[in-house]
């Protein structure tokens, strides 16, 4: 049996005349993983579609062993044991465990009956493959997300799939949840199953992967084992320029910064217990810990969404009642969500207007109507400041990328001009290069003397741009560590050690 | 079913607390609270005869909710069935004089079920092929269908019924006397009821069809991607609402010994309250044939202990509206709080 599962010849794709992918020669071999990583834009997506037979390529050839497809169709992309799993998982939130796995295998055997029994053994026989226990009876609704990777999982599994395809499968998952999904990862690669990665988060692609394949703009520019590159480099290829990832303009806080933020003896019943930490003016203060630990409860409770229980918060020596999101704004706080495109963006309003939403009262004219050249200036003003890239201010905000999507969060967010922000994930599914900008962001905003909690599990990026970080762990503070005195690998491995 | 991590005893009370935890148990709760509450101001309500009342008034009402159940599972919703319910009865009465046939009353079930399999269908071909929200395109049809009927079928009410109609008024599957009410029956379409309900929910519970309604109301996106055929679930749906209109229709024509055009207008609102408050979800996905009867049967005993308490019966629309109400959001109260507990931390 030969090694290779499929190839692609010469493949090319545009889109009303923008090349998507050029001449694309790429072979998948059984058994093997496979990175795909690139900025947004770069193909990355385009490609996955080709292979899943939903896009057909311009030119060029689609090789399963000797079956040569010049358009493939979904159908037989599945036929050959193509299976994506999407971000958002396809799976039914109101249905079982078992019913999840189960279903798309009922269908395709064109069952009109359902049998309960059978069902549920279909669906243990498929977690029982990737070593798996979960409760088959129980609503997918309830389950957190790396569950529901898992079921998505199983059931490609029971569609014979032969490569598995996970677009940013590790988003969402804590370092703990990831660690146990590569197993099931190796386990799958054991059985002849190739897998293909598209991901953003280099360290996984350089923990996971035997392969890595690099596409800049519709071109392959690296395909090759991945033990050569390492983080730098992907970098480099991925954007074809020469971003110094390391921390430039990193400013001290000087001893004599004010205090902006104290929170006291801070406690929510069911959240977190006991947290007591400054904040000054100028410092980043990252706060990590596994998803759970009560990082996203504190977050929320000093916007005023979840009011602490006891304890104190002092703004600026004056003490804080947070009990409401508009007693956190009037105390000069704002929260850059982790869901930006549920919380934090009106999706199908244009880029313009998701800036100025939160200061609308301030550029009323003498009307009270809407003053439309002060609308217009703020505006360009935060476009220009948070370098936004779009053609125009009035398309909407979901024609932008997710890396100038945060930027109009934060435009929207800094319009308001507060003292304290918030940000929870500030880079989550944000391709590499607008990462680093962000970081810059960050950083110069804290230069400007605003005060910083930045929210994350991504070490690196705290190590980016903190000058302090607090560990949480079961709602309390365990450690707290100034950024000189711990490296990334210190940092991790304290943060999965239970 | 595997349920690691639980002996045999946690086992049956997990399943306890399961069962307890169910949007069924809680309605079936409130019923008997509310009979006993009832009963004790009036002890007529915990006669037979009362029984018998009340699921003679639940009948109609009964057929019509399966057919709402099953649109409000998809993510749909129907506005039309009282009006495809009146429309094809009314044809149907209509057709048989004409013919001047002595008809039994099955043949006035049997022509009414083209009329209701039409209808449902025309609701489905908007819905499913032109893509239109499922309410305005039965508004539509609800209007046209009764405007229809009005114009060139008849605008008259109809007391002089066939012999078959009227026969079928005065059967009794049994009857009980009470010193009280007086003679009070129970009606052979009760069995009709039943019928429903079972075939619905064994289509629920135990096709692949079935199952696609339910996968089709929790996400329509993922529901494609398997790989169900959408437009026949949808057919399914509707003319199947349909269909379960027109035998609603002509029940009702029986019952009320009339055929009235515009029979049964208004009670959309009742029965989509009926089955909201049993645990369908107005946004799909969820919903049970046991949850929409007890749903129903709370409704009925609320509606008739306001008359046996004394209460005038304009109240009866206040509490409909208040069912509806807080049949939609206990749900969404319940998962919010699943969410809320699915957050939390387990703090030390």
């Amino acid at each position: 049996m030969s090694q290779e599962f499929l190839r692609l010849n010469h493949i090319s794709k545009s889109f009303e005349g923008v090349h998507a992918l050029k001449d694309i020669n790429l072979t998948i071999d059984r058994g093997k993983t496979y990175c795909l990583v690139g900025e947004n834009g770069s193909g990355k997506s385009t490609m996955v579609k080709l292979i899943a037979g939903i896009h057909a390529p311009d030119s060029g050839e689609i090789i399963f062993g000797d079956r040569v497809y010049r358009r493939l169709h979904p159908i037989e992309a599945i036929g050959e044991g193509v299976q994506v799993i999407y971000q958002d998982f396809s799976l039914f939130p109101n249905l079982t465990v078992a019913e999840n796995i189960a279903i798309n295998y009922q269908i395709s055997h064109r069952r009109f009956w359902v049998k309960w029994r059978e069902v549920n053994e279909i669906a243990a026989g498929a977690l029982k493959r990737i070593k798996v226990e979960l409760d088959l009876g129980v609503q997918v609704a309830s389950l957190p997300i790396a569950d529901r990777q898992l079921i998505a999982i199983a059931r490609a599994l029971l569609q014979d799939a032969r490569l598995i395809i996970m677009d940013e499968p590790t988003t969402a998952l804590t370092q703990k949840e990831v660690k146990s999904l590569f197993e099931v990862i190796n386990s799958l690669k054991n059985d002849g199953i190739s897998i293909l990665f598209v991901s953003h988060k280099l360290d996984e692609v350089l923990e996971i992967a035997d392969s890595t394949i690099i596409l800049r703009s519709g071109e392959k520019v690296v395909d090759r084992e991945a033990a050569g590159l390492d983080r730098t480099s992907i970098v480099q290829f991925m954007t074809g320029r020469n971003l110094k990832p390391e921390a430039s303009g990193f400013h001290t806080v000087p001893a004599t910064a004010p205090v902006l933020l104290k929170v006291e003896r801070l406690s929510c019943a069911g959240h977190f217990a006991d947290i007591s930490f400054e904040l000054r003016a100028g410092e980043v203060l990252g706060i990590t810990g596994l998803l759970g630990s009560g990082r996203t409860g504190l977050a929320l409770s000093l916007f005023g969404m979840l009011p602490a229980d006891s304890g104190m918060v002092t703004i600026e020596s004056r003490p804080a009642q947070l009990n409401s999101i508009q007693d956190a704004l009037d105390n000069g706080i704002a929260y850059v969500p982790e869901d930006r495109l549920n919380e934090g963006l009106f999706l199908t309003q244009p880029i313009g207007k998701n800036i100025v939403a939160r200061i609308i009262d301030r550029l009323l004219g003498k009307a009270g109507l809407l003053d439309d050249k002060s609308v217009r200036s703020t505006i360009t003003e935060w476009v220009a400041r948070l370098r936004i890239h779009t053609p125009s201010t009035d398309l909407p905000a979901s024609s932008l990328s997710g890396g100038n999507q945060q930027r109009v969060v934060l435009a929207k967010w800094l319009a308001s001009d507060p003292r304290i922000l918030i940000m929870n994930g500030p880079t989550v599914g944000i391709d590499v290069a607008s990462k680093i900008e962000i970081h810059e962001i960050i950083r110069d905003l804290a230069g400007g003397g605003m005060g910083m909690l930045v929210i994350s599990d991504d070490i690196p990026e705290l190590m980016q741009v903190c000058h302090r970080i607090l560990l949480m762990r079961k709602g309390r503070i365990a450690e707290e560590f100034e950024r000189q005195q711990v490296s990334e690998t210190e940092l991790n491995t304290m943060l999965v050690s239970a | 079913m595997s349920r690691p991590r639980s002996s045999h005893c946690a086992g049956s009370i997990w399943m306890l607390r399961k069962i307890t935890q169910t949007h069924e148990f809680v309605i079936a709760v409130t019923i008997v609270i509310l009979s006993i509450a009832v009963g004790l101001v009036n002890p007529a309500y915990f006669s037979v005869a009362n029984l018998f009342d009340m699921l003679r008034n639940a009948t109609i009402h009964g057929i019509l909710a399966m057919g709402v159940l099953v649109v409000l599972i998809s993510g749909g919703v129907d506005v039309s069935f009282p009006a495809i319910a009146a429309a094809s009865a009314y044809l149907s009465v209509k057709i048989l004089m004409a013919s001047h046939i002595q008809a039994p009353v099955w043949a006035f079930y049997l022509v009414a079920l083209p009329f209701g399999v039409l209808l449902g269908t025309l609701n489905a071909t908007f819905i499913s092929r032109f893509r239109l929200p499922a309410l305005i395109v039965t508004l539509g049809t609800a209007s046209m269908t009764y405007g229809f009927v009005l114009f060139f079928v008849g605008n008259l009410v109809l007391y002089n019924l066939p012999s078959g109609m009227v026969s079928y008024q005065m059967m009794s599957l049994m009857t009980v006397s009470d010193p009280k009410v007086g003679f009070s029956s129970l009606h052979p379409s009760i069995l009709l009821m039943i019928a429903a309900g079972l075939v619905v929910w064994i289509l629920l519970k135990y096709t692949l069809i079935g199952r696609g309604i339910y996968a089709l109301g929790g996400s329509r996106e993922a529901a494609e991607r398997s790989g169900f055929n959408i437009r026949l679930i949808e057919y399914v749906i509707y003319s199947l609402a349909g269909v379960l209109a027109s035998i609603a229709g002509v029940t009702q024509v029986a019952l009320y010994r009339n055929a009235n055009p515009a029979a049964l207008m208004g009670t959309e609102l009742e029965v989509i309250a009926a089955v909201v408050l049993g645990g369908a979800a107005i946004t799909g996905g969820r919903g049970t044939v046991v949850g929409a009867g007890l749903g129903l049967y709370l409704i009925t005993i609320m509606k008739s202990s306001l008359v046996l308490v004394g209460i005038p019966s304009e109240w009866q629309k206040v509490v409909i509206g208040i069912a509806l109400i807080v049949g939609a959001s206990v749900p969404a109260i319940h998962s919010s709080r699943l969410n809320r507990q699915r957050a939390s931390t387990t703090v030390e």
